[in-house]
């Protein structure tokens, strides 16, 4: 049988003010913070592994690339 | 005697059940050529000819991002149309006009690819789902799909008639939330087919069928690039549809904020268009201005998927948190990951969330560079549209069928394992791809291999990223195995009348508190078409001032093994020419 878990399941009903998503919140700064690691992290992979594309000179000036 | 889409709206539940199977009849065919060409390329298992690999991969292509995905969407926007106005479609007839368009016309693509297998016949269509000039196809390939895009046009229309009649009963009332998904999504596909649309009509079938001499590849790509980047959100708005709506009620809560929904919806209506050009960053002959134009839209394009995440995510904590859950992670314990529904929905968007990662690399100019047309690309998307939309889509069904069919589902462990085996196939081999792109592996080559040449990987092998592609392709395949058996072990369940109601999710926030102006769809679909005409009037006009609208002097190029060889001994003395005068310069240094 597949009936949807819903209302049985449910231990108390929380309205529009008393909920604050403060779980959603937490998701959301870990997966930012993945995010930003991963950018630092393509740094290296796109710079240091392989010479400039479109960026050209500015990069090998400051010496980065 | 149950609630049920079916005990309410028997006609149009049939409606949804045939677009449904038709949907999974192309996923079956999809799933096989890719198991097929997952174990050509990796080198595991050759057994069709490499000049095979591209007809298998066009109809892979075809198939899972044509077929299967717009076959469902239109089942579930009927389902969300005639459930949320609580009235029937006006004219069955008509539904079943626009199916039986749709149907006729992917058969006729289908059929012109498949044809690309025999020697028995000159049609073949072997031009993959991009069918980029000078590649060439039968012209039965292009009229089927006219026809089926035809299909899903008086599909919209279909469903704007239906609120057409719902709104002269209920005068003030706001347009019920799966309606407004509905309406605008649509608004959007007349917006962006309009680009194949002329693409097909105007260039590619004229010149297939030998009307006119040569068409100009760089104006037919970007139109198809037109429709080719709002097509993805084609596929995504039905899913992102299923979070908002499905996912919450599912989690034991409710949405948390349909005005966010509407505002999110809105912005596809108007964003999804003007970016096409973001798929064109390595075509020389758009000016970089233009590109840098289309990136900065893309990058708008994230707002809306990052409010998503945000609503559906708060959604399901609400559910949560109803359920009985606490603290700042402990409440994802108290969600219903035994069911299948949930759990494949939570997956698909977990996977997005990653694929968000890829796609900014993607949608980053210099950055794409790096990755264009390699394999990275191909485990991009194979994380959205193949699993954010098709394991929605998969997961969704579970619920969907007992509605459309009347029976019970056939087994919920079946589905469950199902959902978890795509996530863990998809895991493995999307990795991978990603992984083998970074080094340079390119996409659509059914044999990434070279003679004096070795691909290096600073970690891991060549050949462990091989595996575990290999072994991620088998995993999805069984998947597809457990879901067929679902569906059909339900189709063959008797009548069952205890069924859940057909319902969707209530909201914390309802659209009381959306201002009355995001329901102004004449007002959005004018920005969407202002946006779109400052983004494609001056590419289109250089590409055509440049090329001509009818190419310089390209000829026809049938996709054919003649045409293999004709090629190798037109790069051979291409490439021999460019030897030469290199030589030549170094010479006169
Ligand atoms: C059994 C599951 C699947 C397997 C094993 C699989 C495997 C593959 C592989 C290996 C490729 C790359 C071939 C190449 O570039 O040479 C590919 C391409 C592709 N796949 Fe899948 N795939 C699967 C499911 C899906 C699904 C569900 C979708 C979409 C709904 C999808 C859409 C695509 C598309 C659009 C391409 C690109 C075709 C082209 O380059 O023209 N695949 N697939
Ligand atoms: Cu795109």
């Amino acid at each position: 049988m597949c009936a949807m878990t819903d209302e049985s399941e449910q231990r108390r009903e929380i309205g529009h003010d008393e909920y604050d998503p403060v779980g959603t919140l937490a998701l959301i700064t870990v997966y930012f913070l993945i995010i930003a690691l991963l950018w630092v992290f393509m740094y290296f992979v796109e710079f240091l592994g392989n010479e400039p594309t479109v960026v050209g000179s500015f990069l090998t000036v400051v010496g980065i690339a | 005697m149950s609630n049920a889409y079916i005990d309410d709206f028997p006609a149009e539940a049939k409606v949804v059940r045939t677009a449904f199977y038709s949907s999974f009849l192309a996923l079956a065919l999809g799933g096989v050529f890719g198991v097929i060409q997952t174990l050509h390329r990796t080198g595991y298992y050759r057994f069709i000819d490499s000049a095979d690999y591209y007809t298998v991969l066009t109809a892979h292509g075809v198939f899972l991002v044509i077929s299967f995905t717009i076959f469902f969407l239109v089942g579930v926007f009927t389902w969300a149309i005639t459930t949320s106005l609580d009235r029937g479609v006006e004219d069955l007839r008509f539904t079943w006009g626009w199916y039986g368009l749709m149907a006729i016309g992917i058969t006729l693509s289908g059929v012109a690819i498949l044809a690309g297998f025999t020697d028995a016949t000159d049609i073949s269509a072997s031009v993959l789902f991009t069918f980029y000039a000078p590649l060439q196809a039968h012209p039965m390939f292009y009229l089927g799909l006219v026809l089926f895009v035809v299909g899903t046009w008086l599909a919209g229309v279909d469903w704007f008639r239906s609120w057409w009649a719902w709104k002269a009963e209920n005068p003030d009332e706001r347009i019920p939330l799966p309606t407004f998904m509905v309406l605008t999504t649509m608004l959007m596909w007349y917006i962006a087919t309009l680009g194949v649309a002329a693409a097909i009509l105007v260039f590619l079938l004229p010149w297939s069928l030998g009307l006119v001499e040569s068409v100009n590849p760089l104006l037919t790509r970007t139109l198809f690039w037109f429709f080719g980047h709002p097509v993805v959100y084609f596929w995504l708005m039905p899913a992102y549809m299923m979070w908002y709506i499905m996912l919450p009620k599912v989690s034991g809560g409710k949405l948390f904020s349909d005005p966010l929904a509407r505002v999110v919806f809105v912005l596809f209506l108007i964003l999804s268009v003007p970016t096409g050009i973001h798929h064109q960053y390595l075509d020389p002959g758009i000016a970089e201005g233009f590109k840098f134009i289309a990136m900065t839209n893309t990058m708008f394009l994230l707002l809306p998927s990052l409010l998503t995440a945000f609503t559906v995510v708060a959604s399901m904590e609400h559910g949560a948190r109803q359920r009985g859950g606490e603290g700042y992670f402990g409440w994802l314990k108290a969600l219903p990951w035994r069911d299948p529904v949930f759990t494949g929905m939570a997956l698909a968007g977990l996977m997005f969330a990653a694929a968000g990662f890829s796609g900014m690399i993607n949608a980053g100019m210099n950055i794409n560079y790096l990755v264009h047309n390699t394999f990275w690309v191909v485990g991009h998307f194979h994380l959205t549209v193949g699993t954010a939309v098709a394991l929605t889509f998969m997961a969704v069904t579970y619920w969907f069928l007992p509605q459309i069919t009347g029976k019970a589902l056939w087994s919920r462990s079946v589905a469950l394992g199902q959902v978890v085996l795509w996530f863990v196939g998809m895991t493995f081999m999307s990795n991978a791809m990603h992984r083998a792109g970074l080094l340079g592996v390119p996409r659509r080559t059914a044999e990434p291999q070279y003679d004096g040449f070795e691909f290096e990987a600073a970690v891991g092998t060549m050949g462990e990223l091989q595996a575990q592609i290999a072994l991620g392709g088998i995993l999805l395949t069984l998947s597809l195995v457990l879901f067929f058996a679902n569906v059909v072990g339900t189709a063959l369940n008797g009548r069952s009348d205890d069924l859940p109601a057909n319902e969707y999710a209530g909201t914390l926030s309802g659209p009381e508190d959306a201002p009355l102006v995001l329901d102004n769809l004449k007002l959005w679909t004018a920005i969407a078409v202002v946006l779109v005409v400052f983004a494609y009037t001056f590419p289109l006009l250089s590409i055509i001032d440049r090329g001509g609208l009818f190419g310089p002097d390209i000829n026809p190029f049938p996709v054919s093994l003649e045409t293999v060889h004709l090629l190798a001994f037109a790069l051979e003395s291409h490439v021999t020419g460019a030897l030469e005068s290199v030589a030549w310069l170094g010479v006169n240094r």
